[in-house]
């Protein structure tokens, strides 16, 4: 019970939330204030975690080997399939092996994660190298997605960069045995010195892996400096102009903001913060699995936590995302129980299964028809295919209830499709009800309140005297 | 058709522009007086908002040359035309819809320290410059009788606002910029009543004589822009038919007949 909140949120849900709080942040920077539709969300975050998966365990095995010139040979000497694949060749173990076959990065992360972790030193250089690589590479892939960002209208930018990072995770990655173990995923070798185990010992509860509390306690400091980056930002001439930017990039432009330079700059920044989240993310959720990071956790959920919460506030998709996460939870926890009370209306439901599947398919081309009120365009395609998307899940749903038996078997289908449906229907709910989400988006506050007073004051007090004006107006009634 | 301007600041050549098969630009020729009120006038379709778009660089023209201060500005971007000093509003006010009033004065000011992805943490480097900008933002919005819609300082949103009372806004943002050479204004008093057109011309005049600023307007309300003016220039079917003194453009026999119809 030490290690667990409620019984639903345990310290690595913890984590997991502190980490899509801080993805959110980076998207409503980019998404919420520059007005770049970014559905390709999940690219970013993998790409950190990418890094620590397939670049971090190529380059502790380059330190571990350069240390202990014997590594290999030992390692081959204690698994004879080492020796003969790779014959002690260290660049082919580097190249592929550590990373890219699964059974040796097995075998090898945990020794790698043991010699490094002995010597502080070694450990730093690898902490440096891997997030240091994860914010660079990150950067770069958020300016070759902004690439894009420059030449296409908004709509046809979302669909762009949701290609996109499906492209490299989905096909790239996920393909690519190479790179970092392609389907099989890669483990990885966490960059904490033991010095750092040690001093967290005492703080950390029984039952819980010191490895999570670093993680969480990097974590909350990462997602502390995100804030006050974002709402530093969110509070200055900034991002004054980037609201601008996304409200009218045309009007923007003509008073001499390089468009497509702004967005370069927010797409690196954004992808950044979101690549370290990913890094964070992937020291405890080892072997890092392309599929893992999916369109859904990390494109649709953060979108639908900025919507929730509020567009263009800072505080607002933080409480949206701590909203959707709960009730991730929620549905994650009380999922069996609930379906064990809902199976004899399943029954129910199956027998009459071709009539409300038409019916609802009908409600679904009624509600697409009569497109509701939204500000952008890319906000009613989005309504509109949440529509169909939650329709479809109902439609599915009814489908799969003729077969009650097979999903009552089957409990992580069953809460993967409420996720959809849950994560659908909050879009599709807020945009119709409220769609500047629960709490609104408010002027930068460059000055404060009493500076303006102080300034307005005295704007008053110059202007009362004019002499200039006084004419005018006497020009203006003669004429 | 061009009249000779000793020391134009802005000279368009040759410009033609073609949408589809239309052709809403004609080999226009015209010359821009630096330091005077230029008007544009035309039927509805006579392409003098194409023009204005080819001159600030929202539109490439397809053929022809745009010269600003003796520079050939044909490649450059908008944002680059606006930084050498031209600045324009737009027909239909094209307003920031979630900035608030104030906001969307302040933000017609290029310039600021502050506005980058690192140096806007930096709040003293921003400070003076945002506190002037929001000095003389509140003292525009005062002069175009938009302070009363300052209740509780700025936060209310375009949208709150009457059709006038927007084309106002969009004209306190068009004289945030520091140092414009050149303001292109596209119908600043379509919706404005009587009296305040008068002052808003009056204004635009007074800048001119006081800053220098050279201002090209396109205006349908001839009967108070006239007197205005220093300069006028009438397009047909995108052609420059007249160009001139204000009143003998007027006068010009293509121009009553453009205008009723022939």
């Amino acid at each position: 019970m030490v290690d667990s909140l409620l019984g639903i949120f345990t310290l690595t849900d913890v984590l997991d939330l502190i980490i899509i709080t801080v993805v959110v942040l980076a998207l409503n920077l980019m998404a919420g204030y520059a007005g770049i539709p970014n559905f390709g969300m999940a690219v970013f975050v993998f790409i950190g975690a990418f890094i620590l998966a397939g670049v971090g365990t190529r380059i502790a095995l380059l330190i571990a080997s350069y240390v202990d010139p014997g590594f290999i040979d030992t390692l081959g000497r204690e698994h004879a399939f080492i020796a003969l694949k790779y014959n002690g060749s260290l660049r082919d173990l580097v190249l592929y092996g550590v990373a890219g076959d699964p059974v040796v990065n097995r075998i090898a992360t945990p020794r790698l994660e043991a010699i490094i972790s002995q010597d502080l030193i070694l450990s730093i250089i690898l902490l440096i190298i891997v997030f240091g690589l994860a914010i660079i590479v990150g950067a770069l892939t958020g300016i070759i997605a902004s690439f894009a960002a420059t030449r296409l209208k908004e709509d046809y930018l979302a669909i762009a960069l949701l290609a996109f990072s499906e492209m490299m995770v989905t096909v790239v990655f996920d393909q690519t045995d190479s790179l970092a173990g392609g389907p099989n995923g890669a483990w990885v070798v966490r960059p904490w010195p033991n010095v750092l185990e040690n001093a967290i010992k005492p703080i950390t509860p029984t039952g819980v892996s010191p490895d999570l509390m670093i993680a969480l306690i990097v974590g909350l400091l990462t997602l502390l400096l995100c804030i006050l980056y974002a709402e530093r930002i969110a509070n200055s001439p900034m991002g004054r102009m980037l609201r601008a930017m996304r409200d009218d990039d045309l009007a923007i432009s003509v008073y001499g903001r390089d468009v497509a330079l702004t967005r370069l700059k927010v797409m690196a920044v954004g992808a950044a913060i979101a690549s370290i989240a990913g890094a964070i993310y992937a020291t405890i959720h080892s072997p890092v699995k392309a599929i893992d990071y999916n369109r859904f956790d990390w494109t649709f959920t953060p979108w639908a936590m900025m919507i929730l919460g509020g567009v263009a506030n800072n505080w607002g998709v933080i409480l949206g995302a701590i909203t959707i996460y709960t009730g991730k939870r929620l549905i994650h926890f009380y999922m069996p129980g609930l379906l064990t009370t809902l199976t004899p209306i399943l029954e129910i439901v199956s027998r009459f299964a071709v009539p409300l599947v038409l019916v609802t398919i009908l409600v679904i081309l009624l509600l697409v028809t009569l497109r509701p009120r939204a500000k952008s365009s890319t906000m009613k395609r989005l309504i509109t295919y949440t529509i169909i998307g939650l329709g479809g899940s109902i439609v599915l749903v009814i489908i799969l209830s003729i077969s009650i038996k097979a999903i009552l078997d089957n409990i992580d289908i069953v809460r993967a499709i409420t996720l959809n449906i849950f994560v659908g229907l909050i879009i599709l709910l807020v945009l119709y009800l409220k769609p500047q989400g629960i709490i609104p988006e408010k002027p930068s506050k460059t000055l404060s309140r009493k500076e303006l007073e102080e300034i307005q004051t005295k704007s008053y007090k110059e202007k009362a005297p004019n002499p200039d004006k006084t004419t005018l107006d006497t020009q203006s009634k003669e004429v | 058709m061009s009249i000779d301007i000793p020391e134009p600041i802005l000279e368009v050549r040759g410009v033609s522009k073609y949408f589809g098969n239309l052709k809403a630009l004609d080999g226009v020729d015209l010359s821009i007086p630096r330091g005077k009120v230029t008007l544009l006038i035309g039927p509805n379709g006579s392409g003098k908002t194409t023009l204005i778009n080819v001159i600030t660089g929202v539109l490439r023209p397809d053929s022809g040359r745009v010269v600003f201060e003796g520079v050939d500005i044909t490649g450059l971007e908008a944002h680059e035309r606006f930084r050498l000093g031209i600045v324009r509003t737009f027909q239909i006010p094209r307003l920031f819809q979630n900035l608030s009033v104030l906001e969307n004065t302040v933000v017609g000011r290029y310039g600021n320290p502050g506005e980058g992805v690192v140096r806007g943490l930096l709040r003293s480097l921003w400070y003076g410059f945002e506190r002037t900008s929001h000095e003389d933002a509140l003292g525009h919005l005062d002069y175009l009788r938009l302070k009363e819609q300052l209740v509780d300082i700025g936060e209310r949103r375009p949208r709150e606002l009457s059709g006038g009372q927007m084309k106002l806004l969009e004209i306190s943002r068009a004289l945030m910029p520091s140092k414009p050479k050149l303001i292109i204004m596209d119908e600043p008093i379509a919706g404005v009543n009587p009296v305040l057109a008068h002052e808003i011309f009056s204004f635009i005049r007074r800048v001119c004589a006081r800053d220098g600023i050279t201002f090209l307007v396109v205006e349908h309300r001839l009967d108070i822009a006239v007197e205005y003016a220093d300069y006028a220039y009438a397009m047909h079917l995108g052609k420059v038919i007249a160009g001139g003194d204000p009143r003998s453009v007027l006068e010009d026999p293509r121009v009553i007949e453009s205008y009723l119809g022939g």
